[in-house]
């Protein structure tokens, strides 16, 4: 019965073909959104027990909209029930780290072509003092602008005139060429600007306005993280709800609580405490600053990559700490927990075998072996930013909780 | 010398206990005179602190189901009967 439901979510996640056909305001195109609307990564959470880097992404969504003109008019809106909180995994979406998405931000907007569902993601703000960290300076909102008035626009001409472009390709062949696609984008971003940069010339813009674009991608090797996002949540959401099915859909953390999603148990979340990464800070930061794991991106772990495909990016260790080898264990590890393995994602050094896909609540629970996540770490306090990046396990207690509604359902 | 074993009354001549111990005694001389070679299952800080000693080990990654939960193991067990 279970085995049955999971070889079918795997082929549905294995023909997925995600497109990335469009980009445009949130509020024009994500299901359920409205102008008070605030998305946010993870499962359900409210004003009361969101971590700091979240509240501070609030406060700058809300001013950004001009909902509100400083963080206490904001609290008021808040206060006074005026502002729609949910996950944005509850409307399709994903966004990195904080993950806020209000009405006026453009969203890329993928199309799986091979089962007609779409998913929608944040732009990446680029490094330094940037929303999905819970910074909210007047810099980070003229930024926000910025890619609300220029870049939003002038991409949206280079996608259409690209008619579409195939983001299962990029992501399979940036991972031969040392990106998993979580923390390291540098492959990726690169083959994406390839990709557009033709489109990008012939949508006649303002050359000022070519070259901006054309130095703020090549200036942010993590662009498309948020392309690589949006691709694995088109992907996961094609294996979402079938019947018996033990294949995780989702796993997210809003800084707060982790947060898992089980095919076979629709939209209900199972959480637990969310867990704080081991890796490596930056010069003047430990432990002692960082807040408990944050963000959507986790989708690319839950689609097989990311920590998943560590293997395929030994460079990484650098960034999030630990061996060459480590890389290859963890991947060799995932492999024990997933029903199958990829056909379009493969990892040379592994005689290209495929990336583990598929993770099992029932194979997590057996083995005891909790998936791997590849994260970057934020600062505990709102508007500080990124303060180094490491690894995390998912919480054992949140598979726990997966298998009791299981068995409740069986 | 008689020893009890599972409800018989076995004997053992002194002799022969003499032989066995001293058997036990040069397979205990064996062990620690030779190179270790060791498997280690389940606390990887083992395997390590072995490693760091010179001693060849081969870890085994392994760990309980479910972390050992009682209930865990009981509801695993449920579900597959049910499937």
């Amino acid at each position: 019965m279970f085995e049955e439901a999971n070889q079918q979510a795997i082929e549905k996640i294995k023909s997925a073909q995600p497109i990335l056909v469009d980009l445009k305001p949130a509020g024009n195109v994500i299901p359920r959104m409205s102008k008070n609307t605030i998305l946010h990564a993870g499962p359900p959470i409210k004003w009361e027990r969101m971590c700091g880097p979240l509240r501070g992404a609030v406060y700058g969504a809300l001013i950004y909209e001009e909902l509100a003109g400083s963080p206490e008019e904001a609290e008021e809106l808040i206060k006074n029930d005026e502002i729609l909180f949910a996950p944005c995994h509850e409307h399709n979406s994903v966004g990195p780290m904080a993950g806020v998405i209000s009405a006026s931000m453009p969203v890329f907007v993928v199309k799986n072509k091979e089962h007609g569902n779409f998913s929608y993601s944040s732009m990446n703000e680029g490094l330094g003092k940037v929303l999905r960290f819970g910074a909210y300076s007047e810099e980070v909102i003229q930024h926000l602008k910025w890619m609300e008035m220029e870049l939003g626009p002038s991409l949206e001409l280079t996608i259409k005139r690209s008619r579409g472009i195939n983001l299962k390709t990029i992501i399979s062949q940036a991972l031969h060429m040392g990106d998993e696609c979580h923390n390291r984008n540098v492959a990726a971003t690169s083959l994406f600007e390839r990709e557009i940069m033709a489109h990008l010339i012939e949508a006649n813009l303002e050359t000022s306005v070519a070259s901006r674009i054309a130095k703020f991608l090549a200036e942010n090797d993590h662009f498309f993280l948020n392309l690589s996002m949006a691709a694995c949540k088109a992907m996961m959401d094609a294996a979402h709800s079938i019947e018996n099915c033990t294949v995780i859909t989702a796993m997210s953390r809003n800084g707060t609580e982790f947060g898992i999603r089980v095919s076979g148990l629709g939209d209900q979340w199972f959480t637990a405490p969310a867990p704080t990464a081991k890796g490596l800070y930056f010069p003047g930061y430990g432990p002692a600053d960082a807040n408990p794991d944050l963000g959507d991106s986790s989708i690319t772990e839950t689609r097989g990559i990311g920590g998943f495909a560590m293997a395929a990016a030994p460079a990484i260790v650098e960034f999030v700490g630990g061996t060459p080898a480590d890389a290859v264990s963890y991947t060799k590890e995932m492999m024990n927990i997933t029903v199958s393995k990829d056909d379009s994602f493969t990892i040379p050094s592994l005689d290209f075998e495929g990336t583990p896909m598929g993770i099992d609540v029932v194979k997590v629970l057996n083995t005891g072996i909790l998936p791997i996540i590849n994260t970057g770490i934020a600062h505990k306090n709102s508007g500080r930013g990124q303060i180094g990046a490491g690894i995390v396990r998912a919480p054992m207690e949140c598979f726990k909780k997966a298998l009791k509604a299981l068995v409740e359902k069986a | 010398m008689k020893k009890s074993y599972l409800g018989k009354v076995m004997t053992m001549s002194n002799k022969k206990l003499k032989v066995k111990r001293e058997k036990r005694k040069e397979k205990r001389e064996n062990l620690f005179n030779k190179k270790l070679k060791v498997i280690n299952i389940g606390i990887e800080t083992f395997a390590e602190d072995l490693e760091k000693q010179g001693v060849e080990v081969v870890h085994v990654d392994w760990r309980p189901p479910a972390g050992g939960d009682a209930e865990i193991l009981k509801l695993l067990d449920k579900l597959e009967e049910g499937s």
